[in-house]
């Protein structure tokens, strides 16, 4: 490891504390802006996100900034990654907005959009906690409208 | 048991990202879910990531192309990133086109295809009916009769236009009609407005645009070749120095004319049409029988900026090559149709390889088009 190797301390919301290089760190564009601007003391406290979904995006990086990883096996990295129950999913796509990673924000909110596709309307709103604010009638016009969709 | 219960409610702007992923058909399927999400997913700034994302995706995922079947002037869609590929087997599927849904007799309605542009399809069939379309939504709707000015005897020649207008976010269709009375041509030209729903005339038209052709739309404007070289088609007017500028353009949002030169200028090259390649203007020159040169405008407006491309030979075995190229790929390759078949060339290697299409029927025009959520 070279010398100039510099190393930050991320403080997940339960108070656990991270020690990552800063260039794998840098993956969030949050904390590279932070880096940037100079305003990095000796603990970055990360308020929004707490240390299990930490420890996946921490997980992903590490990953990702291997050298000599063939595509395939980032592939079949990724495919494993996504593979957890929803409310992980939720939590890792807040996590990846506030830590401005695009990359883990794409690929999280693709795996619940593939999940959720061929779900049913009632599914979805149990899924996302959402209340069927239409009347029936309202409903039933607008099922009648995009009848094939629901083939 | 917690982990269960502890649904973490995401803001909007994320609901946003995941429903910009899914396809089309859950989307039109979850307007129903509630009224905050049948108002998202209607939104016209939604309807425009949608568009964009789509439109943009590099690996072309929500492309398709249509073809129009002879047997019975249907519609079927499929791929166009698998026709690139050889190793996948590219199936078109059957499109719920409007005449369907009209009940017409489809044996006696020809449908012609106009143009595409973001996921909305322009048609006109044997009735000089025009219709705008989307088939990912399967809606449809049909224009206003253009009614033109012109006195109706022996029916007027056309050619057509369909674009879209970003300074007003409007689509416009533009129709040239022509009529010939004791030797004598006249014509007009009318626009249609999507948003207005209503047709008037454009003037100042340079002139006629080249009959049963559809305009191509390049950076805003709809292009055709005009007919200056379709009235002198003798030899004589080739060799006299001087020849009009062979294409006409017309703006869609300030409604001007402009023209501008092809870039073949020598004797013997024919221009056949303008097209579109990627976002460029595009214009096959056949040189010989057995040669086409493919020429793109690099610099939008910019006569010096014309480039060949490459040139296609053909074997005689291999017939001719169609109106137009479709699509370049990421990879260089270019679609092309040749006596009704997919083919991709290869400029690199100069070949020349079938893509098959399953269950495609015998179709005889094509459309290129992405899928939206745009309504018509």
């Amino acid at each position: 490891m070279s010398s100039s190797t510099k190393f930050l301390t991320l403080k997940t919301c339960d108070d656990k504390k991270f020690v990552l290089d800063e260039a794998i760190a840098v993956r969030s564009q949050t904390i590279k802006n932070m880096v940037e601007d100079d305003c990095v003391s000796n603990v970055i406290p990360l308020p929004n996100v707490n240390s299990k979904t930490m420890t996946k995006v921490i997980e992903y990086w590490k990953k990702h900034s291997e050298e000599g990883v063939s595509k395939d096996v980032l592939m079949d990295f990724d495919k494993a990654f996504v593979k957890v129950h929803h409310s992980i999913l939720h939590a890792l796509i807040l996590a990846a907005n506030f830590l401005n990673d695009k990359e883990i924000l794409d690929m999280m909110c693709q795996e619940v959009a593939d999940r959720i596709k061929g779900k049913t309307p009632e599914e979805i709103r149990k899924e996302f906690d959402i209340k069927n604010d239409f009347t029936p009638e309202e409903e039933e016009e607008i099922r009648k409208e995009n009848a094939w969709a629901f083939e | 048991m917690e982990m269960q219960d502890s649904i973490l409610v995401l803001p909007e702007e994320l609901v946003i990202e995941i429903l910009l992923k899914l396809p089309i058909k859950s989307l039109l399927k979850f307007k129903c879910i509630s009224k905050s999400w049948l108002a998202l997913i209607s939104s016209s700034e939604f309807v425009k990531t949608h568009l964009r994302l789509n439109a943009n995706n590099k690996e072309y995922t929500h492309h398709k192309v249509m073809m129009r079947c002879i047997s019975n002037y249907g519609f079927k869609s499929c791929s166009l990133t698998s026709l690139f590929n050889e190793s996948c087997v590219t199936e078109a599927k059957d499109l719920d086109y409007p005449t369907k849904s009209y009940g017409w007799e489809r044996d006696r309605y020809d449908v012609s295809i106009l143009g595409s542009i973001n996921g909305l399809i322009c048609l006109v069939n044997d009735d000089k009916e025009l219709f705008l379309w989307n088939p990912s939504i399967r809606k449809h709707k049909k224009l206003p009769d253009p009614r033109t000015s012109l006195p109706p005897q022996g029916g007027p020649r056309r050619a057509y236009g369909f674009g879209y207008d970003e300074v007003h976010d409007d689509y416009k269709v533009v129709i040239f009609n022509e009529i010939e009375t004791n030797m004598i041509r006249e014509f007009e030209v009318k626009m249609y407005s999507l948003k207005s729903d209503s047709w008037r005339c454009v003037d100042d038209c340079p002139r006629m645009a080249q009959f049963n052709v559809s305009g191509k739309f390049v950076n805003g404007k709809l292009h055709w070749d005009s007919t200056s070289t379709y009235w002198k088609s003798d030899l004589a007017t080739f060799c006299d120095g001087y020849r009009d500028p062979n294409i006409i353009s017309i703006d869609l949002a300030d409604e001007k004319w402009g023209e501008m030169d092809q870039p073949c200028d020598d004797v013997g090259e024919i221009a056949l049409r303008v097209g579109v390649l990627g976002s460029d203007l595009s214009v096959l020159c056949n040189c010989n029988m057995l040669l086409v040169d493919v020429w793109v405008m690099k610099e939008y407006g910019v006569k010096e900026s014309w480039t060949k491309m490459f040139t296609i030979k053909y074997t005689p075995r291999s017939g001719y090559l169609g109106q137009r190229c479709l699509h370049m790929s990421n990879e260089g390759e270019i679609l092309v149709v040749i006596k009704g078949e997919f083919m991709i060339y290869n400029p690199k290697d100069d070949s020349l390889r079938y893509s098959e299409v399953i269950n495609s029927d015998k179709w005889d025009a094509n459309e290129i088009y992405v899928e939206s959520l745009v309504c018509p």
